[in-house]
């Protein structure tokens, strides 16, 4: 019993991992079209910044955050002006592959400066990691990991919170409009523009985020970002697109399918578990558990 | 008709003077030119489903990693290696058969899916090859990868000549759809696939038989690259690099055409060659091949032959609106 | 073209033909210098674990080597400077080979120095044994690089199983001399990538050089991102030792998550995390301290000390800072040797000479093994260049094994 306590607790925490990874991409993706492959690359960046500030140059986490938000900041405005901006005026039909390519392109530039840099620059390992470790939980005997609870909690909390913001605020319902319907968006007087920028914004903080919350339990290193890219494309697409609480519960599933079957079955087989159960989900329900966009 | 004429007696010049070129190239040359036609094929056959049918495939890799693996295995076998000297040819043929069967089957469930569904239902298919391959260690060598016996490995200068081969076979394959009925349906289906039903198409058979034709000639690619490498591993064989990149070369060169995988085949492998080859400068060759690709992207996100120098060309050279 | 204007023309090439043949170079017309070619991850996957600074190291190593006047080669009774051509090959085997070739076919290099890591040494070394050039691997140590039979291809570092037999001869030692208790198992978790393998192939076999019993051994995907099942089953057996055959990343992952569960053996040893410091930086004290790995560097106290510290002086960082120099060190030099040895540059002679070579370098006596076992493969080639066992205390890395190289004594953890 115990035993099914703890790997019960495993899997969700697992899977509050795996929504972390994900859900701003989702943001991105059934709010604007635009398929950012980069989107594990900022992850990856975020986790690298902060690094170098927190670990490396040892400031304060008060100075840290400021300057993580106002980088990140820059860089998204950047990313939307320089890239989306541009797509979206060549033509919204080229959208999907133009994203595609010149995502791709900046992946690879992104994460080889990163890695390169970190290497030349701080230290030989470009591999990013938190030591921050926080007491287990002790609950009946067992030892629970109150670092991955934390980060369960914190990603259901910003899963909601973007959830929230998308259903209830006046920009995030501007955001489904422009994704259901461009035209009647336009005709009730929106200004594409400013939501989408927001949108962009958002997201990467989020990712930007999540990338630091990842790091507090699994390290990742500098080429780490195009696996989580995959990694995130598969989750929401398990989750269906559209639907943000749903990657929590498709991350959930999918964390307490790993867990259990690595227990049964032998660790090896934990990856090949999670593949064959998203592609035996999307045989049966080929829109994803939750979905309701269709791309 | 004359336009026809011209533009085939231009092609076959072109083949001839890339048949004729190895002597004039350095070994490393060959090599990347090998290379580059293996990706070619790869590139054509995704176009089959990602430009005519309308379906992103992202496990064309699958196949090339079929193709290799199969031919790799049988060829270790030794009731295989009792039948000489047929060894070779019947390996091959097993292989490029099992991929196709393998594609044909795969394809009923794949294609119950739609759009970015169908696309990472692919990707988690070479995944989970890949994590199977390596799990199976008793049969596949595992982590550590497998080779292929020293008597059957081919030279590079063998394979220059058999990939060329296969590659001008893809894109001969997508220019003949290009003209056909059978390629007018996938068109059709991708089109509106709803209509193309209700017009009487067999909607499935078709989509069916796209995913086996897009299947075989990538899994040769497979099998002659398995030959001159020698040795293949799970990241050598089904890397997500081998069915990333396609799409992109697809992309790039604009889907849907037939020309559209040779540019962008081409337009990759000379900047990747060109950063990694010939520029060794203190700022990483990836980081430049990413701006480079990056910057491409951003002026013809539609790729080149969809872009409007391209249809200005087109149609001051032939006069009227052909796929080609 | 006329048909009499065809015989002369014919003439005239093969004079010229005779001409370029029967111009012999009298055999002390020496080369401007000696070209060494090589491929490293720089980027890409591979190069977390040891990209841009190997590259500083090799490149500081040459600029020493050649300061001193370079090789001498009798053949032409003078020093020559050597020159290293390094290429990225970004972490792909493909780009590897096709470096490799231009290296052979266009740079016209000598000789070459292998890649890093084994899934990349594995396909260049074809190229190597394709011209018959020398190529001197540095790292990659698997033993299904070397049981293939090639001539053309050695290793300077022991192979990886061999890494399990150093570490249980120290525990061995310790439970002799009474410094720990009497441990009985062993857990070990093997991460599906070839070097992790062989590593975790060698934990599993020579455990009974110290006694042990192998209780659990646990192959795991590579990058897992959760031990629990592991963990879970590990807590009733209770391993004495508890062998991580992994990358130091995913080391990382499987130390924290034992930690944050309460899952604390006797003692922990995983060989990659103590290259460097920075996994003690990364994972913090309360998980590092007293973890047991290995490690490439030692106070040195043998052979051209002198060239591989002025080196690491040059590149202006510490040698924890910089992953591997002792094995682009050893690598390099080996290279040297066998040409100061052969007296040419004929790359056959230079092979031959390596293979016979025994010198004494930074670990003693160096020389290369041809058939010998190991863990049931036959393999050529393989060097002998040992590891040290480390422990990480006070945040830094103390060398523990061999006792005359011991900078500490083992801490409990």
């Amino acid at each position: 019993m115990r035993v099914f306590f703890q790997l019960f607790i495993a899997g969700l925490s697992l899977g509050g991992i795996y929504a972390l990874l994900s859900f701003s991409f989702s943001l991105i993706i059934s709010t604007t079209k635009i398929l950012n492959i980069a989107h594990g690359v900022i992850f990856v960046w975020g986790a690298g910044i902060t690094a170098i500030l927190w670990l490396h140059l040892r400031l304060h986490p008060l100075i840290t955050f400021p300057i993580l938000f106002l980088f990140f900041v820059g860089f998204s405005l950047l990313f939307f002006n320089g890239i989306v901006r541009v797509l979206i005026r060549k033509g919204e039909h080229y959208l999907l592959s133009g994203s595609i390519l010149a995502t791709f392109g900046l992946a690879f530039a992104m994460e080889s400066s990163l890695g390169a840099g970190w290497a030349n620059f701080i230290d030989p390992q470009p591999t990013f990691l938190l030591p921050v470790n926080l007491a287990p939980i002790e609950l009946w005997g067992m030892a629970i990991s109150s670092n991955r609870l934390m980060v369960l909690f914190f990603a259901g909390l910003m899963i909601m919170g973007f959830h929230l913001f998308l259903k209830k605020t006046f920009f995030g319902k501007g955001a489904r409009a422009m994704a259901q319907n461009f035209g009647g968006f336009l005709i009730i007087g929106l200004n594409p523009y400013w939501v989408s920028m927001l949108i962009v914004v958002l997201a990467t903080l989020a990712t930007a985020l999540s990338g630091i919350l990842y790091i507090l339990v699994v390290p990742i290193d500098a080429y780490g970002g195009l696996p989580i890219t995959l990694k995130a494309l598969t989750i929401i697409i398990l989750a269906g697109v559209g639907s943000l609480p749903g990657i929590l519960a498709a991350g959930g599933l999918l964390g307490l399918v790993e867990v259990i079957g690595s227990y049964f079955f032998g660790a090896i087989w934990a990856h090949v578990i999670s593949f064959a159960i998203l592609f035996l989900v999307l045989l049966f329900r080929p829109t994803g558990l939750f979905g309701k966009v269709t791309i | 008709m004359r336009r026809n004429r011209k533009v085939l007696l231009l092609i076959f010049g072109i083949v001839v003077l890339i048949a004729i070129l190895p002597p004039f190239l350095s070994s490393s040359m060959l090599l990347v030119l090998f290379l580059s036609f293996l990706w070619l094929v790869l590139t054509a056959n995704y176009d089959i489903l990602g430009g005519f049918l309308g379906y992103i495939h992202l496990a064309q890799g699958a196949f090339f990693g079929i193709g290799a693996y199969t031919v790799t295995l049988l060829l270790s076998a030794p009731l295989i290696q009792a039948i000489e000297p047929f060894s070779l040819f019947i390996a091959t043929l097993a292989a490029i058969i099992f991929s196709g069967l393998f594609a044909g089957m795969i394809a009923f469930p794949l294609f119950r899916l739609k759009g970015l569904y169908f696309a990472v239902a692919t990707l988690v298919l070479v995944f989970l090859l890949g994590a199977l391959v390596v799990n199976l260690s008793e049969l596949t060598g595992g982590s550590y990868g497998a080779f292929v016996p020293r008597q059957y490995c081919q030279n590079t200068l063998t394979g220059y000549y058999l990939a060329l081969f296969l590659a001008i076979i893809s894109v001969g394959v997508n220019e003949h759809l290009s003209r056909s009925k059978l390629g007018l349906s996938f068109i059709s289906i991708r089109e509106d696939e709803e209509a193309a039903a209700s017009i009487g198409l067999n909607v499935s058979r078709k989509k069916t038989i796209a995913y086996v034709l897009s299947s075989l000639p990538s899994a040769g690619a497979g099998i002659i690259f398995a030959l001159n490498s020698g040795f293949i591993d799970h990241n050598i064989a089904l890397g997500a690099e081998r069915s990333l990149l396609p799409p992109l070369m697809a992309l790039l060169g604009g889907t849907g055409h037939v020309l559209g995988p040779v540019l962008g085949v081409i337009i990759i492998r000379a900047v990747d060659v060109l950063f990694f080859h010939y520029i060794i400068l203190p700022i990483p060759s990836m980081f430049l091949y990413g701006i480079v690709l990056m910057l491409v992207a951003l002026f013809i996100p539609m790729g080149l032959l969809n872009s409007s120098w391209a249809r200005w060309i087109t149609d001051r050279l032939w006069r009227s609106h052909s796929i080609f | 073209m006329k048909k009499r204007l065809l015989v002369p023309f014919f003439f005239i090439l093969l004079m010229v033909a005779f001409l370029n043949s029967s111009m012999v170079f009298p055999a002390d017309k020496p080369p401007k210098e000696i070209k060494i070619g090589a491929s490293l991850a720089i980027t890409g996957p591979f190069s977390v674990e040891w990209g841009p600074p190997t590259l500083k190291y090799s490149q500081a190593l040459e600029s020493v080597v050649n300061e001193r006047g370079g090789v001498y080669v009798k053949e032409y009774n003078t020093r020559l400077p050597i020159k290293l051509i390094i290429y990225d090959d970004g972490s792909s085997p493909d780009r590897s080979v096709e470096l490799y070739e231009k290296l052979a076919t266009v740079d016209k290099a000598d000789f070459f120095i292998g890649p890093e890591s084994s899934p990349i040494l594995i396909k260049a070394s074809t190229i190597a044994e394709k011209y018959g050039i020398p190529m001197i691997g540095s790292c990659g140590n698997s033993p299904y690089i070397f049981a293939r039979g090639f001539k053309w291809l050695v290793g300077v570092d022991m192979p990886a199983p061999q890494w399990g037999e150093t570490y249980y001869a120290m525990i061995k030692q310790l439970m002799d001399t009474k410094q720990i208790p009497q441990l009985k198992t062993v857990a070990v978790i093997k991460e599906e990538t070839p070097h992790t393998m062989d590593v975790g192939l060698g934990a599993e076999h020579y455990a009974k050089i110290a006694g042990l019993e192998v209780v659990s051994s646990e192959k795991i995907p590579q990058g897992l991102a959760d031990f629990s099942s592991i963990i879970i089953k590990w807590k009733g057996l209770k391993p004495d030792i508890v062998y991580v055959a992994s990358w130091s990343s995913t080391a990382a992952t499987f130390a924290k998550q034992a930690h944050e569960t309460g899952f604390k053996p006797f003692t922990l040893h995983i060989p990659h995390v103590t290259l460097t410091t920075v996994w003690h930086k990364k994972v913090g004290p309360e998980i590092a301290e007293g973890v047991t790995g290995i490690t490439h560097i030692a106070n040195f106290k043998s052979g051209d000390v002198q060239l591989y510290n002025e080196a690491i002086k040059r590149t202006g960082l510490g040698p924890y800072d910089l992953g591997i120099p002792p094995n682009r060190f050893l690598s390099l030099e080996v290279l040297l040797k066998g040409i100061e040895k052969a007296g040419t540059l004929n790359r056959a002679k230079v092979m031959d000479a390596i293979k016979t070579l025994r010198y004494q370098t930074l670990h003693g006596e160096m020389f290369f093994r041809f058939g010998y076992d190991i863990v049931g493969k036959k393999c050529d080639g393989v060097g002998n260049k040992p590891v040290y066992i480390a422990q990480l205390q006070g945040g830094e890395i103390k060398v523990l094994w061999p006792l005359e190289l011991a900078e500490g004594k083992y801490k409990r953890r």
